[in-house]
């Protein structure tokens, strides 16, 4: 068969030449001297190879811990992400998920994990020269994230509307617990609070004792990476029209979509869904094992009807089987066809035992090979060691050695999860210290000479 | 008002979660959505509660129709060599292709990234397998819910004396789209800039270890494996969810430092909030358990919002533990209409997430309820293929094209 006959509906794109984009002069790529960025050579050079991403895109990123997924997505896919930090470092990265002894910024997991790929200057906004060096970078960069109470920005003059009028194509992407206005806007969140006034902690957990958080904190993470697809539609736009906005995330909205079908459900049938630990909820409000135990540990594993789930059910019953280990009610149910609304609490009681006896003869490492082979539908519940020596991931190239100094080794992170034409972009850089890019990121947006930027920094601006 | 992506067109074969909840955020911004549907095969949410009136039935599932507003519907027959002639026409016309089936099932339909690049060579293909489509455990088959364990969220939640818990629902179906969604944008930037198109070939579990970063490293630098810890945290005390009065009401409170304690205990007003082995962040920690127990005691006396409030008035992290009703009613969201409400044809007046984020100049321009399957077909195929109305109609009855209302 013959194509679709372009001519008629295809639309071939009309390629924009990225000076004629910015107004203003605002965007310059023969400007952005990549060699003053330090770049880890492997992640840089395979981006350029495989495609251009945001490589025009620079980015000013002002966020505390609530946002540094947003400049962390947009840095993986090519921009180029400067973190502005207060000169003596903000104490709350200090606080939590530290390695190693005594609060440190340089330490915190979160930071270390969250600002791979990004350069960082140091710049004090209280002070009325900081805010001056901030408003002139501001004019040279296409996006400014921030995650600042409601309020501070403005009180400092910086915020969307002091600079849209010195550069009108910015996207200013602002992270907030619960957006910009509305009555619970100043309110106070930790992730564990965030969590629970946006929901998925009231579904989390075992049912005789309170909601239980995830074990690492995740709320901020959602609105992070959230925030980076609303600038980069943003940008989108902007880019093709020279206008820009202000992209209002709110960390509470960002874990909605984490309720699944628990809202949808007590809005169409007015059942509440609550938390049942390690299973899950079947037919007419029944119970069944997600997380088994098994030898070393636990798998994640459901019994499903429906046709992938029906031969997920044939398959193990087979194995089972050859095992020596058959069950009748595993093995001759139809489960393809199997209207779990008929489940009775007896059968269930039925499955799970055969099912359970030999999932602990097994390892999650051998339950999880011989489900793939037979296409079961079974995953281990891998803990981070595990995670780290997976064939899957290794062979895929899916971590990216780095030199972490004070281990003075090298430690894998993981890339990006997406491979662009059978490639990982690459990881540009270990997360920076502190102010190691002062000299090259003032000089090259502001022209500052390293003279002026001792001033500065013996003034307390920097 | 228009959408950004106004123009932009998109075939997608996606399904479930992941693809649907990626493609919502083209779609919510006007580019132009076929969802490429096989009655035959039907999604899996489509089969899924909640339904209208607890039945079930093709069209009348909340849960799919909050999936896939904004976008349109094409039934047709893809073990059918017709259905696959007029998919393939449909790939002349798109900007992006997007899929979420298991690795290998495009490439046998004919539909692989090759076979794309013949017809349309600038097209933009994302695929979201769960696993991508490349590496040794490639094959592996599954949903959201069975993947967290193999990202690592099922190990670190829960009790420390109990079976993991399981983050509700397929957590990692929550986290993926972003990814792709962020991927695939700036594939059309690059696109709109060069002319060229590409491949994403996005991974859901690797999506999901992007949020556990923190714990890969942790386990390299200091070799140690973390456990389960319920609520706590590493540093802060007073870190929990606490009982309040009322059936399976909770608040959740964390103190961050001194200066929050001493406010609290304010607020708290009785002997043991004044106890000296309190005052310091570490002496509280030390006593985790008898603080929990002595704030427990406390907050069971009161409403979860009661609690809230008294505590955020004076800037001390806490919030109701809210459930899906508490949601729905929560003034802070309405006011941003993060809950979308519309009403479908089979699924009746439903909820709909909207997104995290409002954008000042484009807010979504319109709200269109999903589509009952096959729902645009004579559509797609009159208007946008040019199909004369007979040979519609033909293979309508012949099966190849599907329309289920």
């Amino acid at each position: 068969m013959g194509g679709f006959p372009l001519s008629r509906v295809g639309k071939t794109p009309s390629v924009v030449n990225p000076a004629e984009r910015w107004p203003g002069g605002l965007f310059d790529p023969g400007k952005i001297d990549s060699g003053s960025h330090e770049v880890g050579i492997e992640g840089d050079e395979s981006m350029k190879k495989i495609w251009d991403g945001l490589s025009s895109v620079r980015v000013l990123d002002l966020s505390t811990e609530s946002g540094f997924m947003c400049g962390k997505m947009m840095a993986d896919l090519g921009a180029d992400v400067i973190k502005v930090e207060p000169p003596e470092g903000a104490q709350t990265y200090a606080s939590a998920h530290l390695y190693g002894d005594g609060p440190s910024q340089d330490k915190g997991l979160h930071w270390i994990a969250y600002n791979t790929g990004k350069r960082c200057i140091t710049l004090n906004l209280d002070s009325e020269e900081g805010r001056r060096l901030f408003l002139g970078l501001a004019g040279k960069v296409q996006v400014v994230v921030e995650s600042f109470p409601p309020g501070k920005m403005r009180e400092w003059r910086l915020d969307y509307e002091d600079l849209c009028k010195i550069n009108p194509a910015l996207i200013y992407t602002s992270i907030t617990p619960f957006g910009r206005t509305g009555p619970l806007k100043d309110y106070q969140v930790t992730d564990l609070v965030a969590m629970a006034m946006g929901g998925p902690l009231f579904l989390t957990g075992d049912a005789d004792r309170p909601p239980v958080q995830i074990g690492y904190p995740q709320a901020y993470l959602h609105a992070g990476a959230e925030a980076c697809v609303g600038t980069l539609l943003a940008l989108y736009k902007a880019e093709a029209t020279g206008e820009g906005q202000l992209v209002d995330v709110s960390i509470q909205e960002s874990l909605l979509t984490s309720n699944f079908n628990a809202v949808y459900t007590w809005v169409t049938e007015q059942i509440l869904l609550t938390r049942m630990g390690s299973s899950r909820m079947v037919g007419r409000q029944l119970e069944m094992p997600l997380t088994w135990p098994c030898k070393d540990g636990f798998v994640d594993f459901a019994v499903l009807g429906g046709a992938s789930g029906g031969k997920t059910m044939k398959n193990l019953a087979q194995w089972m089987e050859e095992e020596g280990m058959e069950d009748d009610t595993v093995g001759s149910t139809d489960w393809g066809s199997f209207d779990f609304y008929g489940l009775t609490t007896e059968m269930v009681d039925r499955v799970i035992k055969p099912i359970t006896r030999f999932f602990s003869k097994h390892t999650k490492e051998e339950l999880f090979e011989g489900s793939i082979k037979r296409g079961i539908m079974l995953f281990p519940a891998a803990d981070a060691g595990q995670i780290l020596t997976d064939p899957h991931l290794k062979e895929k190239g899916f971590w990216q050695e780095m030199e972490y100094p004070e281990k003075n080794e090298k430690i894998a992170f993981p890339r990006p999860p997406f491979r662009i034409n059978d490639q990982y972009p690459g990881l540009r850089t270990k997360a920076p210290v502190r102010g190691e890019h002062n000299g090259a990121v003032y000089g090259e947006l502001l022209c500052l000479s390293a003279k002026t930027l001792e001033n500065f920094k013996q003034n307390g601006v920097l | 008002m228009s959408g950004i992506l106004e123009g932009v067109r998109v075939l997608d074969f996606s399904w479930v979660i992941v693809g649907p909840r990626t493609v919502r955020y083209l779609s919510d911004q006007g580019a132009t959505v076929i969802k490429v549907e096989n009655a035959d095969h039907p999604c899996v949410l489509r089969q899924s509660p909640p339904y209208k009136d607890g039945k079930s039935g093709i069209n009348t599932s909340a849960y799919f129709a909050a999936q896939n507003p904004n976008k349109m519907s094409l039934g047709v027959d893809l073990a059918r060599a017709e259905g696959i002639e007029i998919v393939k026409r449909l790939v002349g016309w798109a900007d992006v292709v997007t899929e979420s089936f298991a690795p290998g099932v495009m490439e046998k339909l004919g539909l692989g990234y090759e076979d794309m690049k013949k017809i349309r060579p600038d097209i933009l293909f994302l695929r979201m397998n769960m696993l991508g489509a490349a590496g040794p455990r490639a094959s592996a088959r599954g949903y959201g819910f069975q993947l967290v364990g193999y990202s690592g969220f099922t190990d670190i939640t829960g009790w420390p004396d109990r079976v993991p818990a399981q983050p509700f629902g397929p957590y990692t179906d929550g986290i993926a789209p972003r990814f792709a969604a962020a991927a695939l944008l700036t594939g059309l930037i690059h696109r709109r800039r060069t002319g060229e198109g590409a491949c994403i070939d996005l991974s859901q579990h690797e999506s999901g270890i992007q949020f556990l970063i923190p714990i890969l490293l942790e386990r390299q630098i200091t070799g140690k494996a973390r456990g389960r810890v319920g609520n706590s945290h590493p540093s802060f005390s007073p870190h929990g969810v606490y009982p309040c009065q009322g059936k399976e009401r909770w608040v959740a409170i964390a103190i961050t430092n001194d200066e929050q304690w001493e406010k609290f205990a304010g607020v708290v007003g009785e002997e043991w909030a004044n106890d000296e082995q309190f005052s310091s962040s570490a002496g509280r920690k030390r006593n985790e358990e008898r603080i929990n127990d002595l704030v427990s005691r406390w907050t069971k006396k009161r409403t979860p919002e009661e609690i809230t409030e008294l505590l955020q008035r004076r800037g001390i992290p806490a919030g109701v533990v809210q459930n899906s009703q508490d949601l729905v009613r929560d003034p802070q969201l309405s006011l941003r209409e993060a809950i979308w409400y519309l009403d479908h044809e089979g699924a009746g007046r439903h909820a709909v997430y909207g997104q995290g984020f409002i954008l000042s100049e484009n807010p979504v321009p319109s709200k269109k309820a999903a589509p009952r399957l096959g729902e645009d077909t004579f559509y797609v195929c009159k208007e946008i293929l040019g199909m004369p109305d007979e040979e519609i109609a033909t293979l309508l009855g012949a099966g190849v094209l599907q329309m289920v209302l």
